[in-house]
């Protein structure tokens, strides 16, 4: 009697308690497409996570080592002085969540996903004596679309959550990476991922690519339309000054 | 609506591009200049990084100087032996300035130092068009037609003269052929045609005639231009054919819209206004060196 009462209990429990694998997340549009109208988009995100769950989500480019250059004052003119190299600096790095992520997360926890600011600026090399240098980095990233951690961007509705991204128009050829955090007592309970990739389409693409694999030809191929558009304009415009 | 620009990297409104082209295109046609000092500056206002703005608009350039070559060529008004030297000259700075501009840009310096030579430069012909009056005298010297060809002293001095009888000049090669490096360094850094630099000096220092100067101008200009289009692209990629293309819709219909208002307009009003409008751009440049920057790093390739 009393063994049954205790699997009762167990069961009881185990049905309380959010199973693994109950966190999807699906990413629309999976394919982004940069024609020669392309000028950023919207990504929207949207996903089922137990009610209990607190969610963020982190929306991750491609990452590589980029080189900057701090403006110094030298006299009276602000020139490149110090050289910066970033470690690992994602194309985007872009999250919207449920609340403040000090809310949401341990500071250690947050630190070891890679989430929010703090820990970008580990990931680039640019944490303690070097961290002036991530927020002036991160205020121009942000002015141009590159970061942003939101707070209260995801909506949730039951099971349900969403939320939207803002992708800034300069957004390299690539894989982004689309992660879903669900939270619980300040730790992370589970994550799910999806993959957008991002393509250069059309005439855009012919050209940047062109411009890459044959520079030379591609440049040739330029300076003879500028030259055939010219002598276009000047044969139709016989009699113009021109120069 | 946007315009992406694949090699730029950032979207612009059309409308800028075409506005910039019919500006540009405007001068051209009003004053006959290249317009190509112009259009760097304007392309950086939208956005565009200093490295790409310069080599796109070079890229225009060679566009602007066909249109106008073609029209040069009908009036038979170009000395094609004063011009291979110069474009050898040409060829020669181009490809060191093409050189030059990668190792600034790999340090990171290329920026400061394109602002720095507009600063300078449209300083320097701002003022001297407001005070001296330059083009009026050229134009008024263009007018008259035919002029009297006399090579300064010290450069009639200089030994091993060469024979150029479409200018009726006589002088050492090696002069037109600095003159030439000059304007293809002007013309990788700047983005520019260097007929402001090139006119002026060959009627004043090698005292070539107005009827051929233009004309001999333009053919440099265009396969300076020409040659450092393809240096750019190959060695620095900065080149943004869809900007060019853009640049050229406008200044087409600008260059006609400016020969017709020449005709009312007054050399010395024209002036005026153009010189204010140089000294305005240098003005804005300079304080972009000068003042609090918005943003204290910028990427070391030049892009933004």
């Amino acid at each position: 009697m009393r063994a049954a009462g205790l699997l009762l209990l167990l069961g009881t429990l185990a049905a309380a308690l959010p199973a693994r694998g109950d966190l999807r997340i699906a990413a629309s549009p999976e394919e982004i497409r940069e024609g020669l109208r392309w000028s950023g988009g919207r990504l929207r995100v949207q996903g089922e996570a137990p009610e209990g769950d607190r969610i963020v989500v982190r929306v991750l480019g491609e990452a590589r080592e980029e080189t900057w250059v701090l403006k110094q004052r030298r006299g009276p003119f602000w020139l490149p002085g110090e050289r910066v190299v970033l470690r690992m600096a994602p194309e985007v790095y872009l999250i919207q969540a449920e609340g403040p992520l000090r809310d949401l997360l341990l500071p250690e926890e947050a630190r070891e996903a890679g989430l929010g600011e703090g820990a970008l600026e580990k990931s680039l090399g640019l944490s303690g004596d070097r961290s002036h240098l991530a927020s002036e980095l991160f205020r121009q990233w942000k002015a141009s679309g590159r970061l942003k951690v939101g707070e209260g961007g995801v909506s949730r509705s039951g099971g349900r959550f969403e939320a939207a991204f803002t992708l800034p128009a300069r957004l390299p050829e690539g894989t982004l990476r689309v992660e879903a955090f669900a939270c619980r007592e300040g730790r992370i309970r589970e994550r799910a991922a999806a993959q957008v990739s991002v393509h250069r389409v059309g005439l855009a693409a012919f050209l940047q690519k062109s411009a890459r694999r044959h520079p030379a030809l591609y440049g040739l191929g330029a300076a003879l339309l500028a030259l055939a558009l010219g002598l276009l304009v000047g044969g139709a415009f016989p009699h113009g000054k021109g120069h | 609506m946007t315009l992406f620009l694949p090699v730029a990297g950032l979207a612009v409104h059309p409308l800028l591009l075409v506005g910039a082209g019919l500006l540009v295109g405007f001068l051209s046609g009003l004053l006959g200049v290249g317009g190509g000092f112009l259009l760097t500056p304007l392309l950086i206002m939208m956005g565009l990084s200093p490295a790409v703005a310069a080599a796109s608009g070079t890229n225009a350039l060679v566009g602007t100087a066909a249109s106008g070559l073609l029209a040069h060529l009908r009036q038979r008004s170009v000395d094609f032996r004063l011009g291979s030297v110069l474009l050898a000259g040409g060829v020669l700075g181009g490809a060191a300035g093409t050189l030059w501009v990668r190792a600034l840009r790999q340090r990171g310096s290329l920026d400061a130092v394109i602002v720095g030579l507009y600063v300078l430069s449209l300083g320097a012909l701002g003022l001297a068009l407001f005070s001296e009056g330059l083009l009026v005298r050229v134009k008024t010297t263009a007018e008259e037609g035919e002029r009297a060809a006399s090579v300064p002293g010290w450069v009639s001095r200089i030994p091993l003269p060469m024979a150029f009888p479409a200018s009726g000049i006589s002088v050492c090669p090696l002069v037109p052929l600095l003159l030439g490096a000059l304007v293809g360094l002007l013309a990788a850094f700047m983005g520019v045609g260097g007929g402001f630099f090139l006119v002026p000096a060959l009627t004043f220092l090698l005292g070539v005639p107005m009827r051929v100067v233009v004309g001999t101008s333009l053919f440099q200009v265009l396969f300076t231009a020409l040659g450092v289009t393809v240096m750019q692209a190959w060695l620095n990629g900065t080149v943004d054919v869809v900007v060019a293309v853009g640049i050229l819709a406008g200044s087409a219909a600008g260059a006609q819209v400016g020969a017709a208002a020449g005709r009312h307009l007054r050399g010395k009003e024209l002036q005026i206004v153009f010189s204010l409008l140089l000294l305005a751009l240098s003005f804005q440049m300079l304080n972009d060196l000068l003042a609090l920057p918005r943003f204290f790093l910028v990427p070391a390739g030049g892009d933004r």
